[in-house]
């Protein structure tokens, strides 16, 4: 078993705070993986985005340890922090508007 | 919300569709809606790919290496070839007629085009080369171009289709995912681009999405499917993290033996010559009778069995330039002198709704654009066409629903018409107790797998079609378990477990009526195609007592027929 860290947050304006989760890590699990761990066995309120999980639709970008990645191209390890994309509106957890870039960097951290 | 146009789903067909609309009618309006995000999600980004015109206009279009021996009609026949002859030829002649045109206007769009290939089964190189994150990107270049007489709602999940007093469909109602509030919109037309349904299969070289929203609303106002048995495989993919499923599978074509749980290279049973290299329907029928048969391996999604590399040098794997190309390093190192998973994978739907030479169905107001289609393939899609059809069918559809936009007024719908509806939407949500949406969706998917998969027989299929009937049962009892309003996955999935049964059973009846294999369709209770018998179409509605059946009708042949050895 390992422990990664996920940044949770309702949404603007609500206080996010830091869930650290349990997880069996297989060999070369993907970040993405770990989230739909959890999503589907610790807890479905988990809020990521994923589609194609194949690194074309660009659409799964997370940040990992503070740099921005495709949660489906990126393996996980034990001790990881997984937070939102910074520069972006947040939607709520992992999930952010693409449409919506923040004009300055957000002040409080994201991974 | 008022639209005149609603287009469901946002990729290749919709997003064609959509620019189709705005130029035929410069007054429309359309919404062009995903439940994911505009050229993020959607089966079109993940094509390879090769797109389809006839090879002279290669030449005459493209400027690439084509041949002109090539017309559309030997297109026309390849297709057909491929398809078992039991394509709708009427459609097929309007797929190679407007081919060129439409994928010229992308190109000049924005899609880079990297040359020409001529894949398997056709006669000349016709392969126009690009990606399918090309083609989008071509396709939101000129979508942009019609600035706000086109609005992208993305994170909005369509649910069903609201139908007026007539039984004109005259809007649908949609789950807001940003807000946990329904929508509902109402719109003169609406367009159904929303693609096959891979995702009730365990495996798939799809995306996420794919779960047969668009059929499972289709069916539910008694839209007419075609030849829903039809569904492509891949041969024998493997689990290439993260989870990426491959079209070839480079391991099978360098050397790798594929095993059985008794340790026997069990292709010696189906090709003892050509073993491992044996054709793409011989290895999927092997890697899934073995399962079946029980000498592989069962899981939670259906089973598997193995392809080892053990016997295999290191140097033939990194002097593979296939193998090199196609999986990264850490993976690579990772099976040298092992066996990994393999299995088949669901690629592509070749039935799908009923649709005419201008993707009208047989519903007033209700237009269906590319996978979720059905008739063009027939048994079996020739490679470089999916592409192809999404882009011929978005533009003729978005023509068609122009036409339909200009003679009529804009509908007056009442509570009653969606009310029942919108309820559906919010009754899983506020339900305290009840199956499990993510539970349900793996049975779904492990019932695929295992018995509507590659190999399929009457006792298989019936127990398929009645397992289904409980899994529904529970899908209409479906519980939302956290209460988190913005964008909730579990909520999302609990509305989509009863389209993935819906077209799950669909596959399943046409599978059991049709007593042949042909294509992509294998029955072992009868594994020879039956020309005499055969050479027809099923065809499939909800009739008045609300029950599934499937009717058969002999296919549209207008150019080719089977030779006599065929």
């Amino acid at each position: 078993m390992a422990t990664v860290h996920i940044r949770r947050c309702d949404g603007p304006g609500a206080e996010p705070r830091w869930v650290s989760y349990e997880v069996p890590l297989e060999d070369r699990m993907t970040v993405l993986g770990v989230l739909d761990y959890i999503y589907e066995n610790v807890d479905t309120s988990l809020a990521y985005y994923q589609s194609c999980r194949m690194g074309r639709c660009a659409g799964c970008f997370v940040q990992v340890n503070g740099k921005g990645v495709l949660s489906c191209e990126t393996t996980a390890f034990d001790g990881m922090r997984v937070g939102p994309l910074e520069n972006y509106e947040l939607v709520r957890d992992l999930v952010v508007d693409l449409n919506k870039p923040l004009k300055k960097r957000a002040s409080n951290d994201r991974g | 919300m008022v639209t005149d146009v609603l287009v469901v789903g946002s990729e290749g067909a919709g997003a064609r569709a959509a620019i189709s609309v705005c130029e035929a009618d410069p007054r429309a309006r359309v919404t062009l809606t995903t439940k994911g995000r505009f050229t993020k999600s959607g089966a079109t980004l993940t094509a390879g790919t090769d797109i389809d015109v006839d090879s002279t206009s290669v030449i005459e279009l493209f400027g690439l290496e084509g041949d002109r021996r090539d017309t559309k009609d030997t297109f026309l026949e390849d297709i057909v070839v491929e398809g078992r002859y039991v394509n709708n030829q009427k459609l097929v002649e309007v797929l190679v007629e407007n081919a060129p045109r439409v994928v010229k206007e992308v190109a000049d769009w924005g899609m880079k085009v990297m040359g020409v290939a001529r894949a398997a089964g056709h006669r000349y190189p016709r392969g126009i080369l690009s990606t399918g994150v090309e083609v989008m990107k071509g396709l939101r270049n000129k979508v942009r171009q019609f600035g706000d007489r086109v609005t992208v709602m993305e994170d909005t999940l369509v649910t069903d289709l609201v139908v007026d007093d007539a039984g004109h469909v005259s809007g649908a109602t949609a789950l807001d995912l940003r807000t946990g509030e329904p929508v509902v919109f109402v719109s003169k037309v609406v367009l159904l681009a929303t693609g096959g349904g891979l995702r009730v299969y365990p495996w798939t070289s799809g995306p996420e999405e794919l779960t047969g929203d668009g059929h499972g609303m289709a069916y539910r106002i008694g839209t007419r499917f075609t030849d829903m048995e039809f569904v492509q495989f891949l041969t024998c993919t493997l689990e290439a993290p993260p989870s990426k499923v491959r079209s070839v599978n480079p391991f099978q074509l360098y050397g790798g033996w594929l095993l059985n749980r008794e340790g026997q290279r069990f292709m010696a049973r189906w090709d003892p010559v050509r073993m491992e290299q044996s054709t793409r329907d011989n290895l999927a029928i092997g890697i899934m009778s073995e399962i079946l048969e029980g000498r592989g391996w069962t899981d939670d999604k259906g089973g598997y069995v193995l392809i080892s590399m053990k016997h295999l040098p290191d140097q033939i794997i990194d002097d593979s330039p296939a193998i090199q190309a196609w999986f990264k390093k850490d993976f690579i190192e990772s099976v040298k002198g092992k066996a990994v998973k393999c299995f088949p994978a669901c690629h592509f739907y070749c039935g799908g709704i009923v649709k005419n030479e201008r993707c009208e169905t047989n519903i007033p107001g209700l237009l269906a654009a590319g996978e979720v289609c059905g008739g063009v393939h027939g048994a079996n899609r020739l490679s470089g066409n999916a592409v192809t059809e999404i882009l011929v069918d978005g533009a003729i559809s978005g023509v068609t629903a122009a036409e339909l936009v200009a003679n009529r007024d804009t509908p007056r719908l009442g509570k009653s018409h969606y009310e029942g509806l919108v309820e559906k939407i919010l009754a899983p949500f506020n339900r305290k107790e009840g199956p499990s949406p993510i539970q349900l969706r793996k049975r779904i998917q492990k019932l695929a797998g295992y018995k509507v998969g590659v190999v399929r027989d009457a006792d298989l299929l019936r127990q398929a079609i009645a397992e289904l009937q409980d899994i529904k049962a529970e899908a209409a009892a479906v519980a939302v378990y956290n209460s988190q309003k913005v964008y909730n996955r579990e909520w999302v999935e609990a509305l989509q477990v009863e389209n993935m049964a819906l077209t799950l059973e669909m596959i399943a009846r046409s599978a059991l009526v049709r007593q042949e294999s042909r294509g992509t369709h294998y029955r072992r209770d009868f594994p020879k195609s039956d020309n005499s018998n055969w050479l027809k179409n099923t065809f499939l509605i909800k009739n008045e007592e609300g029950d599934m059946v499937v009717t058969t009708a002999p296919s549209v042949i207008t150019k080719v027929r089977p030779k006599e050895e065929d």
